[in-house]
């Protein structure tokens, strides 16, 4: 009887694996990777001192994506520059705790629960961010960045200090968004050329653009092609904020209504029900969860138009994609869409990036503040964010910057520095250009909004499904489906949100 | 008959051995019982105590027993969502069709079971294996890849053959087809293995003595292999019963898209976007205790039915 | 055997049937298969379906090159053995003497295993309770909480219920105790319920990741599916993109990605032709042996 024989052979085995498990506990781990990660200098366990050594614990995202044959994200020559600059001198051994990126609040979330969580840690999960302070897990930053973190406070400066701190408790170091361009419309010029058409620089010409590229593909190459690509509720906002009735929203509307409310909106998704019924976007869009179908289209020749993130197409890969399958092609950043007024209004992002906290249950904080700070100084961040070959993810070290950051004072060097590939310098810069032209950044209050906290979720999701209903409604029936759909959403909890958020923006002024 | 001719047994046996139900003879089974009861207690009951989160305004850092009770709010809160009857409507409903794919399995197993040339049946079982082993996350890549309208793989062939592209995804009764033809796709060929083992326990005799007797295929089929794993196919259907009120996460996550929600959006993606991406534990675990205690319920009903009807259920 | 022209078509009829489902479930894994091997242009331009375009072994070099991921392969290896291991012997305890008719109180057991089918106390109890044993970041944390699963128990006490009861009843005569009674004859009988068993449970450890997630910090300690997980998610980067702005990471090539699947897949489908042989031998061959 093999199995037979098999089965009490394991029970030896686990016997024997079990008595090996017992002494494995969080302690022998850590001592393991203590091990790993101090790359064959004088570990601390090694000097006669190693009761003054303290053990930094810091939270690296981990993407899994590194190349064959690169070094490990926890011990390379990065970590080994931050060992020997900043630990040694401190006689601090700095340990990287890994946290898979795509999970990063579920696991941080049940780290801080159980009071495992590095000193530092970091998220872009505001609510989660809002959750810590409300529970009170967090340490209160103030007085050691008074104390340590000067070079910290320069690079930061106050406003973007000021988004982490609340009743004057400093919860959290948000980190500073080198350029804030949000998302940048594309537009194939070399298309546009064998149409006779210009550049279009109103949402007119861009309306004639894609009809234009719809009756040219499928005339000559007998293609039905689908030209506005990427469209989903995120991406369109450029578009929409141009339909806005700009003279008519306050700054408090901004921060406080939600978009399906505004005046002018419903006007902008009526023009993409149009283009949906038109054939000019793809009629499978909302299946595209993950815009993969959209670079394929791009590449492929079968998508004219898009407004993806700023830069994307250079540092995703797919402009180059693009012209290596079609060396004519150019692809040309554009502005189009534009307002009664003339202005092209848009949205752009904060210019703050992930939130940096150190969990109450540190006994670190000093130290932390201390690295944070070390991190802040000019030649550290540089040599951090240049990184170097056969590590890809190397800005993740440098968590205080989100973008590369070489002036405080040279917006165009910071520009350039963050073009990704020098072949598309110009492609980068036109696109941030274009990106910033009239954006517009939501208002922000320092406060606390149980109701947001409780439905901004569920809301998100409601958005994407308006999004797809009214874009695909019937014309004669897309008046119906909006406002019941928006009266929905209002329903689900949108409407205490905004009574909440009118109320804490007159309570602050 | 094999079973009929097993519980006559028992009643004998039963009586002749009331002397021996005693603990001289039974102190092995509590010896057997310990270890696994000792797992039960440690990894379900204990983090079990956590349910009381459901009751209470919970906190997860001052923990389970500090946190405020705040009753049956929670539910309260939960009964007053319109979208949470909608998500547990899209449940029943994605359940119950489901459910009735559950002799899928069984007659593939069947078939299996009938097919006489070996290299044939080797094959194609491993093949009917391979669906169990591409997760749902790969699952919803290959869907769009395959099934969408427009550019998917499967509708260019439809296409390109002159007929007009299905719209495997959008429309909502063709959603719901291609949420359970995924379904079978993945579970079915596994789900053979359990029936494929009970029918290796069926008497081979009872076959030869009915081809003796000239019985054709199918009453063979029907008087000795269904009788055969019938045990197991009651088992199952009645722990599927159990199960009508929660649905995996994965599955319909992984299919579903803004155009569908409507039919798509169940307690478990509900769960996920209201409880755990806002951070509101005790909601979750207050949908989650209702879920347990329906699906209690249902099982013991179907167990109950089952007794008068099958006299056989799980117990 | 006389087999007449309509069982002859019947025959036939089954195993077209069987093709038609057994082509339906391989399709999907021949499309991975294709684009494991194809050129990144031709999965790019859409053009790779059944067939690999560009034929080359650039995804399966990175894969195999790639030292984490065999580590990572050796690891998950040990663990499912390990694990299939244990939940065979503690599952085969439990469904033993749950299925002895006279075993005082196995009612009671068995309601109390049955209810834990239905609650979930959720992940945070579940992460805490892993914490206080201390088994936090140790593969024993991905053995231990999932030791009986409560389904396969129930399945297998039902087979072991089939277990005539005069066959109890003579080995005790024989002065057969429950412990020799169960090795020699339950288990030899109840091989192919065993093979299921431990079949379902190798699968089940194989494709499961979502405790690793939260388990296990060093990322050496990462089962196979954990990996590859974490690589198709990554890939799903729209919200990353938009949050990170211009630190957007790469994503793997699809056909890496298709490489790794096939490299995570195949070893474990390896399993079943092994244990195929155990599903021929059966109740009757055992009963007439013991």
């Amino acid at each position: 009887m093999p199995l037979m024989r098999s089965i009490t052979s394991f029970i030896v085995v686990i016997a024997i694996l079990s008595i090996m498990m017992g002494c494995n506990g969080p302690e022998g781990s850590i001592k393991s990777s203590h091990a790993a990660g101090a790359g064959g200098r004088p570990g601390p366990s090694e000097s006669a001192s190693a009761d003054r050594w303290t053990t930094l614990r810091v939270e690296l995202f981990e993407r899994n994506n590194k190349p064959v044959g690169a070094h490990s994200i926890t011990d390379n020559y990065l970590t080994q520059y931050i060992q020997q600059q900043f630990g040694d001198p401190e006689r601090i051994k700095i340990e990287f705790i890994t946290i898979p990126r795509a999970e990063e609040v579920g696991r941080l979330q049940v780290l801080m629960a159980a009071n495992q969580a590095p000193d530092i840690v970091f998220t872009y999960d505001l609510p989660t961010v809002y959750n810590f302070y409300i529970q009170d897990k967090l340490t209160d930053l103030s007085s050691l960045l008074d104390q340590y973190g000067q070079d910290l406070k320069n690079v930061l400066g106050e406003e973007i200090l000021s988004y982490g701190r609340m009743n004057g408790t400093q919860f959290a170091i948000p980190a500073k968004r080198v350029l804030t361009a949000r998302s940048t419309t594309l537009i194939r010029e070399d298309w546009l050329k064998e149409a006779g058409l210009p550049l279009p620089a109103t949402t007119e010409q861009f309306y004639e653009a894609l009809k234009a590229f719809k009756r040219f593909r499928l005339e000559k190459y007998g293609e039905n092609i689908y030209p506005y690509g990427h469209i989903d509720y995120y991406h369109i906002a450029p578009l929409q904020y141009s339909f806005w009735e700009w003279d008519q929203i306050t700054e408090e509307d901004l921060y406080a209504d939600p978009d399906w409310v505004m005046p002018g909106n419903k006007a902008a998704f009526k023009f993409l029900n149009q283009l949906y019924h038109e054939g000019l976007i793809d009629p499978n869009f909302h299946l595209d969860r993950y815009a993969q179908q959209f670079q394929k289209d791009l590449v492929n020749g079968r998508v004219g138009a898009a407004t993806p993130n700023t830069i994307e197409p250079v540092y995703m890969g797919y402009l180059a994609e693009l012209q290596k399958k079609d060396p004519n092609a150019i692809l040309t950043p554009i502005d189009p869409f534009t307002d009664a007024k003339g202005k092209r209004m848009k949205p752009i992002l904060e210019n703050t990036g992930m939130y940096i906290m150190v969990p109450k249950t540190s006994r670190n904080a000093e130290a932390a503040i201390k690295y944070l700070n070390w991190m802040a100084q000019p030649e550290n961040y540089t040599i951090l964010q240049n990184g170097i070959e056969g590590v890809t993810n190397y800005f993740d070290y440098c968590i205080i910057l989100n973008g590369k950051y070489v002036s405080s004072t040279d917006e165009q060097l910071n520009l350039k520095a963050n073009a990704s590939a020098p072949e598309f310098e110009t492609f980068a810069l036109q696109s941030v250009k274009y990106g910033m032209n009239d954006g517009i950044a939501t208002p922000r209050i320092p406060t606390i909004l149980p109701s947001e906290m409780k439905y901004s979720a569920i809301l998100n999701d409601k958005n994407d499904e308006i999004f797809v209903k009214v874009l695909t409604a019937k014309p004669e029936e897309f008046d119906t489906v909006y406002d019941q759909e928006v009266a929905e959403y209002m329903m689900m909890g949108g409407r205490q949100v905004q009574e909440e958020k009118h109320r804490a923006y007159q309570n602050h002024q | 008959m094999q079973t009929e001719v097993r519980r006559s047994g028992t009643v004998l046996a039963g009586k002749r051995r009331n002397a021996m139900t005693g603990f001289k003879r039974q102190w092995p089974l509590y010896l057997l019982m310990v270890l696994p009861m000792t797992f039960f207690i440690t990894f379900k009951y204990i983090p079990m105590l956590g349910v009381v989160v459901a009751f209470k305004d919970y906190n997860i850092f001052r923990g389970i027993w500090a946190s405020e009770w705040v009753g049956l709010e929670v539910f309260r809160e939960i009964f007053a969502m319109p979208q949470f009857y909608k998500a547990l409507r899209n449940t029943l409903m994605l359940n119950v069709i489901s459910l009735l794919t559950f002799p899928i399995p069984i007659i593939l197993a069947i078939m299996l079971n009938e097919l006489r040339i070996n290299w044939y049946k080797r094959v194609s079982q491993t093949l009917l294996y391979l669906p169990h082993f591409i997760s749902w996350v790969i699952v919803g890549g290959m869907a769009l890849q395959l099934l969408a309208t427009n550019t998917g793989s499967i509708n260019e062939l439809i296409k390109s053959l002159g007929g007009k592209p299905i719209p495997f995804l959008e429309d909502t009764i063709m959603w719901i087809l291609t949420y359970t033809g995924a379904g079978v796709w993945h579970y079915a060929g596994w789900g053979t293995i359990l029936y494929l083992a009970a029918l290796t326990g069926i008497n081979k005799e009872l076959y030869e003595a009915a081809e003796v007797d000239g019985a054709t295929r199918l009453r063979r089929i029907w008087h000795i292999t269904l009788p055969g794993i019938k045990p197991t196919i009651i088992v199952l259907f009645i722990i599927q019963i159990g199960h009508m009120a929660d649905i995996g996460f994965e599955q319909p996550y992984a299919l579903q898209n803004g155009y569908v929600m409507d039919v798509a959006q169940v307690i478990s993606t509900y769960v996920y976007t209201v409880g755990i991406q806002s951070a509101q534990f005790a909601l979750a675990a207050a949908v989650g205790l209702f879920q347990s205690v329906v699906g209690l319920v249902l099982l013991l009903t179907a167990e109950l039915i089952s007794r008068k009807v099958n006299n056989q259920g799980i117990f | 055997m006389i087999r007449n022209p309509v069982e002859k078509i019947i025959d036939i009829v089954i195993m077209v049937l069987i093709g038609i489902f057994a082509l339906f479930c391989v399709v999907p894994m021949i499309h991975i298969f294709a684009l494991s091997f194809s050129g990144n242009r031709a999965i790019m331009s859409g053009e790779v379906f059944l067939w690999p375009v560009e034929w080359n072994f650039h995804s399966y070099s990175s894969v195999f090159g790639d030292a984490s991921m065999m580590r990572s392969l050796v690891l998950t290896v040990i663990l499912v053995a390990t694990y299939t291991a244990v939940a065979l012997v503690m599952t085969i305890m439990a469904a033993y003497a749950l299925s002895r008719r006279n075993f005082k109180g196995r009612n009671l057991m068995f309601g109390l295993i049955i209810v834990t089918m239905f609650f979930n106390p959720g992940i945070i109890p579940n992460y805490l309770l892993v914490k206080e044993l201390g088994l936090l970041n140790s593969p024993a944390s991905l053995i231990m909480p999932i030791m009986i699963n409560a389904f396969l128990l129930i399945i297998m006490r039902t087979s072991f219920s089939g277990v005539p009861n005069e066959l109890e009843d003579s080995a005790w005569m024989d002065g057969c105790g429950h412990f020799r009674f169960l090795l020699r004859i339950v288990l030899p009988l109840q091989l192919p319920i065993l093979a299921t068993i431990g079949l379902y449970s190798a699968v089940d450890r194989w494709n499961m990741f979502q405790d690793a997630l939260f388990y296990i910090n060093d990322k050496n300690l990462y089962p196979l599916q954990l990996k590859l997980y974490q690589m198709v998610i990554n890939s799903q980067v729209n919200d990353a993109t938009a949050q990170e702005g211009f630190n957007a990471a790469t994503p793997i090539p699809q056909g890496i990605q298709s490489a790794s699947i096939m490299f995570a897949t195949v070893p474990i489908l390896l399993v079943y032709p092994w244990l195929q042989k155990y599903f021929i031998s059966g109740m009757l061959t055992g009963a007439v042996k013991g």
